[in-house]
Formats: structure tokens, C-alpha cells, sequence
């Protein structure tokens, strides 16, 4: 009987696999999933959109022929983008600007607050967990001329207000997006209060300094990555204003709630011309690109 | 069996084998008509959240008593999202609808894009007892594109002039009547008319109407648009007039149903709107139920606009689709629809004394056959759904004084042009 000669034995054999796998680093390997969903699901629809831009592509005829930087000129000379463009930062400005004052003094309050802290903070954290739809309808009624419980309120007092009159259309969907997003800065801001180190407010305090002053000088500049953080997400989330828009005014009066996302759908959807919707898309994220940019330096900045 | 009866029975079944086979195709259609008895198979459709609607689900159960093996799923939706769910399911390989309501705007794109079965073989093979030409012409014509036919009428909307009979003693027969008297009608509690003014193609609908009573027209048959024009003007400026002076206060963001809420409550003594709303503000649940009358929108000529019933080409099922669209729409059906309150699209209907009798009125019939005849669609060809709502856009614009008149029609002159480009 023939035995196995152990000490002639060949190395044992190393697979396609492994020969491979130890080409590349452990952590890329760790990486490789990340990257694969990635790429299905971002870099591919973000490259397929791009391209789609450089076409004329329709739903209807559904050529997908290179034609160039056409559909950029057209956005780009076309009033009506150039104006939801105007329409939209107005919107982002108003609206995280006002969250950011008023969720801020609310954290300030919640944080004093001792009675009734739990029940207090579960119902105003509540507006946002409704969806953005939902809410474009329960106000489409609160503020209708007809129906609504806020007109017939203030109209009582003697104040008549057309909330979707041209002056005031987008003055109320920056109205509805405070009300549903300011929790979302005062649950932030509440949690990065209640982490700060109380040592140095003490010594403030023993000192003497007044409220503002202790604010000014500890809080805010405490605050202020959180601050940042907070409000690269709301002006990221704000310029996505879509679904007030579409439930409540159509765009209406006259084109003044018209936000871009707004006529992105409309273009793409509505009128079947994704190459351009798709070029509005890259346009409004170079536009938006820089500011956010901007706004994470400050911040890395301000965490030193 | 002898050579002559082999080859009589070759013969026969070669004959019965093409007769089979002609009757599938039913001469260019790529399926049965008339549906056979035994179809099956589910059809999906996603309809609109109207009246029209209600009627029909309740005509299912006889529908299934000569079809029992097709269950038809309707899914309701607001009008704004009806088209999105249509291109969804229109861009699959298989789409989820097999059946579609398809409005008048959205026609010509489609057939643009080649989504619908041409109808016209397989209603050639119901026989004479379907009477397609039954149909008014206004309403008919919108379902088709050239030759083809791609949805056969399920309800119409044209527009009409909606008054009160105890506040008007007649009803305007002009434009010009028709300002003067709203505003005259208005007071502190009622406004003299009720506008849907909100942007896009809810107040296109409306103000079309008052192009074309003053005289203009939207588009040319050829397809030019004709939007920045003497008549157009003289149109927008009556609709700034009513909509400042006899509409209610604050009502630029109105649409269908706040119009409908106004005259139901004694807060409008009119209405220019689809002529079918006349059962639904006289209704029960109405503060001033049986008062409103409905009459040819005033220089006769109305918007007209119809929702058309249409067959994907990527649905499944499609003999189970045509077995209910054809059996929906026969005179039979429509008569019941009309009836239980209904949109009539058949002329028949609308002149039946037995519909007269279990329906509306007899005087609302016969007017709504006045209003269908005149009706002039509300736009025709490519580029239409784009351009209502680009212009609707421009024209609320001017009545809510963003723009003045001018500026309004010049752009959206060129909105409708860049529609087409």
C-alpha cells in the first residue's frame, strides 16, 4: 500500500481567489460592498443622468443621441429657472434661517424646562415625523380662505390674510416647512446643550456674567459645529421644497411658489423632457455645491 | 367517408379555421372583439376621484354577470397624479395598468410614443349595434389621431355657464353680458361668479372658455398657436374683470372643488365650469339644492374635453380591457351611467325621454347636447399638456397681477411654442 509522502507533498495550492485577494489591501476588500452599492446605486444613476443631459432624450421619442451642451444653454437662457432658482434660495434662506433662530430659543427654554419635560419635548418633536405631503395638505385647508381655521382666526381680530396671494404664497410654505422642520433643530440643538461641560457655565456664573454675555461667549461658540452641522442638512433638505408646492399651490400665483424641484418634475415628468430635467439637476448642484462646501470648512474650522 | 366528403370536410374546416382566425385579429386588431364570453383575467385602471368613478364601480357586479371570469380593479387618484402613474407604468416592459383613462391633452402624446392600441379594428368588429358615431363629434374627436383610435369617450367635461335661477333671470348670451352681469350679481355674502383660478391647467380650462367666447382659439387646426391675439386679450381682460370684481375674495388659489363648495353654500350665483356639475350643486347636501340650471357658455362655443378609455399596448389581458371597455361604453351601459348622474358623451343618451324622466331633467339634457355640439376641445396634438399648464401659468400670472396683459400673452405665446419646439 502506497502512503502519502508528507515531506515531498506539494505546497498546498493557492486559489485564483486568494492570489487575488492578497493583491489588494485588507481594508479594501472591507470597502468593496460599500463601493459596489455605491455604484449600483448612485454612481450609475448619476453618471446615466449626466450622460442623459447630453441628449435630447423624451419619453415619448426616446433618443438617447449625443447632443451636446444644448439643454444646459436652453436652462441656463430660460427665464423660468433662472426664477425658481430665485424662488428656492429665497425659500432655503427664509426658512433655515428662521428654524435655526427659533429652534435655538427653544432648546434654550426645553433645557430649563422641569415640569412636564418628556410629554413637552414628544409633541413638539411630533410635526416631523408626518409626511411632507400630509402636512401640504392638512395646511392646504388650515390656511384655505374657505375652510381654513387660521383665516377665520385672525380675520376675527379684524386681519384678513390671503396666505396664497402672490405677496404671501411663499411666505407660507416657508410657514409650513418651520413648523415641520424647527423640531428638527431643536432636537439637535438639545442634545449638543445637554453634552456641553458644565464647569466653564459654573465659572462663569461664580464670575458673575450675565445670561447674554455667558451665551455670547460660551453657548453659541460651544454650539457652533453643531450649528453648522444642523444647518447644512436643513439648506440640503429646504432646496428639495417639493411637496407644499405640489399639494397646495401647483406653483401658483402666477409662478411665484415655482421651486425647482418643482419644475425639475414638471419638465422631466410632466412634459417627458428628462435631458433637460436632468440638466437643471446638475446645474442645481453646482450651485449648491459651493455654499455647502463652504459651510462643512466652517465647521471643520470651527471644531479646530 | 368518400374523396367529395374528405374533401367538403377539408374544406369546412379550413374555411372555419380562417373564419376563427379573422375574428381573432377581427381585421387588424391585435385582439378579439367582440371580447369572447369565457375572457379572463384582471384589469387594473387608476381613474380620477369623481362622481363618474362612483357609477361605474357600482356597474361592475353586471358587468361580471356576463363576464364573470374579468375582475376589474379601479384604483382612485387625484387628478394631479393620474399621468405620473401612467408614464410609470407605460415606461415597463409589462405595464401595471392594462386599462387607462386617458385625458384629451394627453392623447397625441401618446400616440407620439406609441403607448395605446389603435382601437378603430376591433370597435369595426362590434357590429352596427355599438353605434360609435353615436358619440358626439366634439367627443369623439379626441380620442383620435388621424385614422386611429385611441380611446373610445368614458365621460365628458365641457364647459358650460353654471347659474342660479332665482338670481339670474336669464343667462348671459355674451361675454361682455356675462361680466356685467356677475358683477352686478355680486354682494356682501355671494359673489356673482365663482372662478377656479388656481395656476396651470385648472384655470386654462376655464379661461379656454372665454377665448373662445371672445371670438379665439388656442390653437389652429394645423398646430400654431394662437395665444397672443386681439381676442385673447379681450378674453383675459373680461376673466381679470370677473375674477377682481364678481369673484370671491381670495380665491386666486381656488380650483374645481372650492368652486363647488361656494355654490353649495350660497356663496356664488354662478359657475363657469363642466356642465356636469349641475346634479352635484343641486344636490341634497346643497343649501340652495334645485336652483342652478345649466346653459351654453355665452358665444356658444365652450371648452370641450372628454376622458377617453384606452388600451396600453404593454398591458396584459388586453381581450379582458376591451370586454369592458366595450361593454361600458355600448348605449345600453352609457344610459344607466347617465341616469345614476353620469357625464353623457352619447347623443342618444342625452335625447332619450326615459333618461329625461330618471335622470336629471329633460331641459338639462337637451342643453348638454347644445353645449357638447359647440364644444371645441380644449387643445389638440403634441406639446398640449405642457403648453396648458405654461400658459395657465402666464395667465394666472395676469390675474393676479404679476404681469400685466401683454407681457402674460406674449409669454405664454412663446411657452406654447417652446412646448412644440
Amino acid at each position: 500500500m502506497l502512503s502519502p509522502d508528507v515531506s515531498t507533498a506539494d505546497p498546498p495550492r493557492v486559489g485564483r481567489l486568494e492570489r487575488l485577494a492578497g493583491k489588494l489591501p485588507f481594508r479594501w476588500w472591507m470597502a468593496l460592498p460599500l463601493v459596489l452599492l455605491l455604484g449600483i446605486f448612485v454612481l450609475y444613476p448619476l453618471g446615466f443622468s449626466f450622460y442623459l443631459s447630453l441628449t435630447n432624450y423624451k419619453l415619448t421619442t426616446r433618443n438617447l443621441g449625443y447632443f451636446g451642451f444644448e439643454q444646459y444653454n436652453r436652462v441656463l437662457t430660460d427665464g423660468d429657472f433662472t426664477d425658481s432658482l430665485k424662488i428656492t434660495l429665497t425659500f432655503v434662506i427664509a426658512a433655515v434661517l428662521i428654524e435655526l433662530i427659533l429652534g435655538l430659543a427653544l432648546a434654550l427654554a426645553l433645557q430649563r424646562q422641569r415640569f412636564a419635560r418628556n410629554v413637552t419635548r414628544a409633541l413638539l418633536f411630533t410635526p416631523m415625523f408626518v409626511a411632507p405631503v400630509a402636512v401640504g395638505l392638512v395646511f392646504r385647508f388650515l390656511l384655505n380662505q374657505q375652510l381654513g381655521l387660521i383665516p377665520n382666526a385672525i380675520a376675527k381680530l379684524g386681519i384678513h390674510i390671503d396666505f396664497f396671494s402672490p405677496n404671501f404664497a411663499l411666505a407660507s410654505m416657508v410657514l409650513i416647512d418651520v413648523w415641520q422642520w424647527t423640531p428638527f433643530m431643536v432636537l439637535l440643538f438639545l442634545s449638543a446643550l445637554e453634552s456641553l461641560p458644565k464647569a466653564p457655565f459654573e465659572a462663569a456664573r461664580v464670575d458673575g456674567a450675565s445670561a447674554w454675555l455667558t451665551f455670547r461667549t460660551l453657548t453659541l461658540p460651544m454650539l457652533m459645529p453643531v450649528i453648522g452641522i444642523a444647518t447644512v442638512i436643513r439648506v440640503l433638505e429646504a432646496s428639495k421644497l417639493f411637496e407644499y408646492v405640489f399639494v397646495i399651490t401647483n406653483g401658483g400665483p402666477g409662478g411665484s411658489t415655482e421651486s425647482l424641484q418643482f419644475i425639475m418634475y414638471q419638465t422631466g415628468v410632466r412634459f417627458f423632457r428628462l435631458a433637460e430635467a436632468s440638466a437643471m439637476a446638475f446645474v442645481f448642484l453646482a450651485v449648491l455645491a459651493l455654499p455647502i462646501i463652504w459651510m462643512l470648512r466652517q465647521v471643520r474650522k470651527a471644531e479646530g | 367517408m368518400n374523396k367529395t366528403a374528405l374533401f367538403t370536410s377539408a374544406a369546412l374546416a379550413a374555411l372555419l379555421g380562417w373564419a376563427g382566425t379573422a375574428a381573432a385579429d377581427c381585421a387588424g386588431s391585435t385582439f378579439a372583439s367582440p371580447a369572447p364570453k369565457d375572457v379572463s383575467g384582471t384589469v387594473k385602471v387608476v381613474m380620477e376621484d369623481v362622481t363618474d368613478t362612483d357609477f361605474v364601480k357600482a356597474m361592475i357586479p353586471d358587468f361580471n354577470k356576463l363576464y364573470p371570469n374579468v375582475k376589474i380593479e379601479i384604483e382612485g387618484a387625484a387628478y394631479d397624479v393620474i399621468r405620473d402613474m401612467q408614464i410609470a407604468s407605460l415606461q415597463r416592459g409589462t405595464g401595471t395598468q392594462n386599462l387607462m383613462q386617458v385625458d384629451t391633452s394627453w392623447v397625441s402624446e401618446y400616440d407620439e410614443a406609441g403607448f395605446l392600441e389603435d382601437l378603430r379594428p376591433a370597435i369595426a368588429c362590434l357590429g352596427d349595434d355599438y353605434k360609435y358615431d353615436d358619440f358626439a363629434a366634439s367627443f369623439r374627436k379626441i380620442g383620435q389621431v388621424g385614422e386611429k383610435v385611441l380611446g373610445v369617450p368614458f365621460y365628458s367635461y365641457p364647459t358650460g355657464f353654471v347659474y342660479r335661477t332665482d338670481l339670474w333671470d336669464k343667462a348671459p348670451e355674451t361675454l361682455d353680458e356675462l361680466v356685467a352681469s356677475a358683477i352686478a350679481k355680486k354682494t356682501d355674502k355671494r359673489a356673482g361668479i365663482a372662478l377656479q383660478q388656481k395656476q396651470g391647467f385648472v384655470i386654462m380650462e376655464e379661461w379656454n372658455a372665454f377665448l373662445l367666447s371672445s371670438g379665439g382659439q388656442l390653437r389652429k387646426e394645423d398646430g400654431t398657436w394662437t395665444i397672443d391675439t386681439p381676442e385673447a386679450r379681450k378674453a383675459l381682460e373680461a376673466y381679470m374683470k370677473v375674477s377682481k370684481e364678481a369673484a370671491p375674495a381670495a380665491s386666486l388659489n381656488w380650483g374645481f372643488d372650492e368652486t363647488i363648495r361656494a355654490a353649495k353654500s350660497d356663496q356664488a350665483s354662478a359657475l363657469t365650469t363642466y356642465g356636469w356639475v349641475v346634479p352635484i350643486v343641486n344636490g341634497k347636501d346643497s343649501q340652495v339644492p334645485d336652483k342652478f340650471a345649466l346653459a351654453p357658455f355665452p358665444g356658444g362655443r365652450g371648452t370641450g374635453g372628454t376622458w377617453s378609455w384606452g388600451i396600453p399596448k404593454n398591458g396584459e389581458n388586453k381581450e379582458a380591457a376591451w370586454a369592458w371597455i366595450s361593454w361600458i361604453t355600448a348605449p345600453a351601459q352609457e344610459k344607466v351611467r347617465v341616469i345614476s348622474g353620469g357625464a353623457p358623451t352619447r347623443d342618444s343618451a342625452m335625447m332619450d325621454p326615459d333618461v329625461w324622466a330618471k335622470g336629471v331633467s329633460e331641459d338639462y339634457y337637451k342643453t348638454y347636447s347644445k353645449v357638447a355640439a359647440a364644444a371645441v376641445p380644449l387643445c389638440l396634438g403634441t406639446g398640449c399638456a405642457e403648453a396648458i399648464e405654461a400658459v395657465g401659468v402666464e395667465i394666472n400670472a395676469a390675474v393676479a397681477g404679476i404681469k400685466s396683459v401683454d407681457e402674460a400673452l406674449a409669454a405664454a405665446q412663446s411657452a406654447a411654442e417652446k412646448a412644440t419646439r
